[in-house]
């Protein structure tokens, strides 16, 4: 697999909870997960029951009620606001393929993500606007608006707008649903060539099982909670331990 | 050749099939049935009573005998291919969920039923995941492994059965994952519809007295 050790984000024991009419709904209890570098993660789950917002508390945009998001070692809902921010669009990127709310050629919609609040001259974000859709494979959309966009190159144009700041944790939340399964192979190997491209860790959130075939890690999401599917890790294989033999003549040798 | 009803593989089919894909001893093919189809649960003596069994049919012949029985090597006649391939397209008398143990003990279930029943939905979840973990390894394993191929080499009959073994692959991840989340949705609505039976019942019982 080639993953390296360690993580890049931990999530401990989060929890939220939405009012609605007055009567509460746990949406997240008492959650806990984490992303290797170089791993795919995958939370799959039926729509509307919270796996958006895990992956928006994951990534530093909504706060839990209670628990601690690690983020590089750093609990991300004890920095400074202007930090998270800093972070959010730099090391951490989120992307889904939602409707952007300006009508936008799609270079300057995915250099958006890098001009914000950042020292970026504009030729600069243009530049690498585009190099991001090209490594997608999306250069033809450079000039089109959204509107556009098939549903496929939507998807590309998702991933260029992940990865345009070279981040160290890359958020996707739904951005493969729909996908036929051919198309979601050739989305799967993208997703892993960038990953390991890039050395980032990838949370990502589907509603169905096919999006998770690409995955390393697949969570199954459900009542607010998780279940391990599958750990293809590393770090996660059953311990194989050298002979005996070899061991102490390795030990001899020391 | 009698065929199960349900339409469900039987040992004497997979035998069968077996032999057909390589001529084999009854020692390999018992080998072989548990290597392919681990989850079967099939009686360990299953090569050595169909083997012989499906020659009496005329659907196997010995072609070289061995130092001992578990040793003959056998082939498929003529009519064992035929046979096999009408077993392959032939359709199912009935839809494997009618025949689901879960399916069937869902249909009994009552408002009040203990919380055996759910715990016994999540034990079904539990073995599914762990199918699902075991199917996802072998899926990521076989993905990691595929050899690079040249556009003009990818019609190739190797690149075409290798692409075949992807799909069985990938069925089998996508057949317990679907269960699985099938299964975890399945729980939530029965804790959720049964916990609210309880409350019910607790504030007429209260009520009540």
């Amino acid at each position: 697999m080639g993953l390296a050790v360690g993580r890049v984000l931990l999530v401990s024991e989060v929890s939220k909870t939405y009012w609605r009419g007055g009567k509460p709904l746990d949406v997240l209890k008492s959650v806990s997960m984490q992303v290797p570098p170089a791993a795919i993660v995958a939370v799959v789950g039926e729509r509307h029951e919270g796996k958006s917002t895990l992956l928006k508390i994951a990534a530093g945009i909504e706060a839990p009620d209670h628990g601690h998001v690690l983020f590089n070692g750093r609990d991300l809902w004890k920095l400074p606001s202007s930090e998270r921010e800093r972070l959010w669009g730099n090391e951490i990127a989120w992307t889904s393929r939602s409707r952007p709310g300006l009508d936008w050629g799609m270079r300057d919609y995915v250099g958006l993500r890098l001009a914000v609040g950042r020292s970026h001259g504009r030729r600069s974000v243009r530049a690498r606007a585009v190099a991001a859709l090209k490594r997608v494979g999306a250069e033809e959309c450079v000039e089109r608006r959204w509107g556009e966009l098939s549903d496929w190159q939507r998807v590309l144009v998702g991933l260029a707008c992940g990865i345009v700041s070279h981040p160290q944790l890359l958020v996707i939340d739904d951005l493969f649903d729909g996908l036929g399964i051919s198309k979601m192979q050739v989305a799967g190997e993208l997703l892993s060539s960038l990953a390991q491209e890039f050395g980032c860790g990838v949370l990502m959130s589907a509603s169905g099982m096919e999006a998770a075939l690409m995955a390393d890690v697949v969570w199954l999401f459900g009542g607010g909670g998780l279940q391990l599917m599958s750990d293809q890790t590393a770090g996660s294989g059953e311990v194989v331990e050298f002979p005996r033999s070899v061991r102490r003549s390795r030990g001899a040798g020391s | 050749m009698k065929v199960p009803r349900t339409g469900e593989m039987s040992s004497s089919m997979a035998v069968l099939g077996l032999v057909i894909q390589r001529p084999d001893t009854i020692a390999g093919v018992a080998f072989r049935l548990s290597e392919t189809f681990p989850r079967a649960y099939w009686s360990p003596g299953a090569a050595h009573s169909n083997m012989p069994n499906l020659a009496k049919q005329g659907l196997l012949h010995v072609v070289q005998k061995g130092p001992e029985p578990t040793l003959d090597r056998y082939e498929a006649t003529a009519t064992g291919i035929a046979e096999f391939r009408r077993w392959m397209v032939r359709s199912t008398s009935l839809p494997p969920a009618s025949r689901d143990g879960l399916q069937a003990r869902l249909e009994f279930i009552e408002l009040g039923e203990p919380a055996a029943l759910v715990e016994m939905v999540r034990e079904s979840q539990r073995r599914c995941r762990l199918e699902y973990a075991e199917a996802h390894k072998r899926w990521k394993a076989f993905m990691n492994l595929r050899p690079h191929r040249e556009r003009d080499d990818l019609e190739s009959q190797q690149a075409l059965n290798h692409e075949l073994r992807g799909i069985q692959l990938m069925d089998e991840v996508m057949l317990w994952g679907t269960q699985a989340k099938r299964l975890t949705n399945l729980c939530g609505q029965l804790e959720g519809l049964l916990g609210r039976a309880d409350i019910s019942s607790t504030e007429h019982g209260s009520g009540g007295g």
